[in-house]
């Protein structure tokens, strides 16, 4: 589960591979386990914060055969954030780790 | 399509007219309409119809009124030129400053006819900064809860240091002197001091006096006269009782304080009273006496400390840590924050769309079932 201030990072972490329009990204979100706190509804909003600092792209497909969608895609900008975002949080699983790692060592060391 | 689906984007729309441009709004909506419809059709099964899908897709998007009132926090906002997050900010500290005004009165708000002119405009500060932060929440469209939380517990934090600096103070006494007005104060401490040290010598000889004397013709003027006594001492005595005025006139005696002394930096020293009979005065001067000697021995000391530190101060000297007054701030910051939390909320109930849930309607109630 992601923190409430990451669910921009979520958000641009589904749409880094395709094109979606927004009740696929919230299904998708969803299926990760983000943004529990959230309803469904509430995710829109910062899709749209993020069309507006231009981190994303939105434009509405007719011939979807379903329903009228609003389609989000990532700009080079939203790309760019997803990879800062990506490297704090490789960078702070990896202390995490390591500060366990340490701390069970020890941990083991003085049970022997 | 069900009716609730229907119901919910009307509510939508009109909880979003007028407070976003309409052409975003519609946007929202047809969003919102699209996300439903999608998530009914997902929902419907043999064993749940449309009926039931749309409840339950309306359930998981969020009432209407959450979903609006989180776009209205995400959009931008301005008042005056200034996010209305900044004007929240600048009118918490205005009213955490009048709050805590004169270290630690609420003559800021409430003693709007008090004794100096500041109080006033003060009072009138802090309301206006309470009736600023009322407009900020409107403008803003969301509450400022965290921000004004946030606010008064780094107020709270950081008046420690703040006060510790800016109150010149000495341990065991309840004043302190603002660093603005040490030039001022230190020439009105030390002059107490002069008083304390002839109303010390005063009272001594007072008791000595009233225990060898018969009648009033046995005192020395001094000690039947206040005017007189006061101009030795420099201390007189608080303003008349207006009860006294039935008393019939006549000689008035000087006694000492019966509830002890009070000093304030600012001057003023009140240490003497006065009766309207010998014997009466008589039993003032032996029971009140020795209690008055010891008072003003005890706010000697802490004048005398006071003076000290002012004129290190005067020094350079920069802190003077009295944990009675920062407690003092401390605690009376914080419990500003209800209010400010209180007039918060009420400003957000007057703008933010309130729960208009279908269940009060019975007709798309019964639409759900």
């Amino acid at each position: 589960m992601a923190f409430r201030g990451d669910i921009k990072a979520l958000i641009l972490g589904t749409l880094q591979s395709e094109s979606l329009h927004g009740y696929e990204i919230v299904r998708r979100i969803r299926e990760t386990g983000g943004a529990r706190r959230l309803s469904e509804g509430q995710v829109y909003p910062y899709l749209h914060q993020l069309e507006g600092v231009g981190m994303v792209t939105a434009e509405w497909l007719t011939d979807t055969g379903v329903a009228l969608r609003r389609v989000y895609k990532l700009t080079p900008e939203g790309r760019a954030e997803l990879t800062r975002h990506r490297a704090f949080w490789e960078k702070l699983v990896a202390r995490l780790c390591s500060a366990l790692g340490t701390g069970l060592k020890t941990l083991e060391g003085s049970h022997v | 399509m069900s009716r609730l689906i229907d119901w919910y984007v009307v509510e939508l729309r009109l909880l979003l007219n007028g407070k976003l441009p309409p052409d975003r709004a519609d946007e929202i909506v047809k969003e919102a309409e699209s996300h439903l419809r999608e998530s009914v059709q997902n929902r419907m099964t043999p064993a749940v119809d449309e009926g039931a899908a749309s409840k339950a897709a309306i359930e998981a998007y969020g009432r209407p009124e959450r979903i609006a009132a989180a776009f209205f926090q995400k959009s931008p906002r301005s008042m005056l030129g200034l996010n209305p997050v900044w004007w929240a900010s600048i009118c918490g500290l205005i009213a955490i400053w009048c709050w805590n005004f004169e270290l630690m009165s609420f003559r800021g708000y409430f003693d709007i006819l008090g004794d100096t002119w500041q109080n006033g405009v003060v009072g009138i500060a802090g309301l206006a900064a309470l009736g600023f932060l009322v407009a900020a929440v409107r403008a803003g469209l969301r509450s400022y809860r965290l921000t004004l939380t946030g606010l008064t517990v780094g107020a709270a934090a950081l008046s420690i240091p703040l006060m510790s600096f800016w109150m010149v103070t000495a341990p065991g006494n309840w004043q302190g002197i603002s660093r603005l007005h040490l030039s001022r104060d230190i020439a009105n401490v030390a002059r107490t001091v002069a008083k304390m040290d002839a109303s010390y010598s005063f009272i001594e000889r007072g008791i000595n006096a009233y225990t060898a004397a018969k009648s009033s013709a046995d005192l020395p003027p001094d000690l039947r006269d206040p005017e007189l006594a006061a101009s030795e001492v420099g201390a007189l005595p608080p303003p008349p009782d207006p009860r006294s005025e039935n008393v019939a006139p006549g000689e008035k005696f000087v006694i000492p304080g019966q509830y002890g002394v009070m000093a304030l930096v600012d001057g003023r020293f009140y240490a003497f009273h006065t009766a309207e009979r010998f014997e009466e005065a008589k039993k003032a001067w032996l029971e009140a006496g020795p209690k008055s000697m010891t008072a003003l021995a005890g706010q000697r000391a802490d004048f005398g400390a006071l003076l000290q530190n002012a004129r290190a101060a005067q020094k350079r000297k920069l802190f003077f840590f009295e944990p009675r007054l920062c407690k003092q701030v401390l605690v009376q910051t914080v419990a500003l924050l209800p209010l400010l939390l209180l007039v918060d909320w009420i400003a957000t109930l007057t703008v933010l769309p309130r729960r208009r849930w279908p269940s009060k309607r019975p007709e798309l109630a019964r639409a759900t079932r």
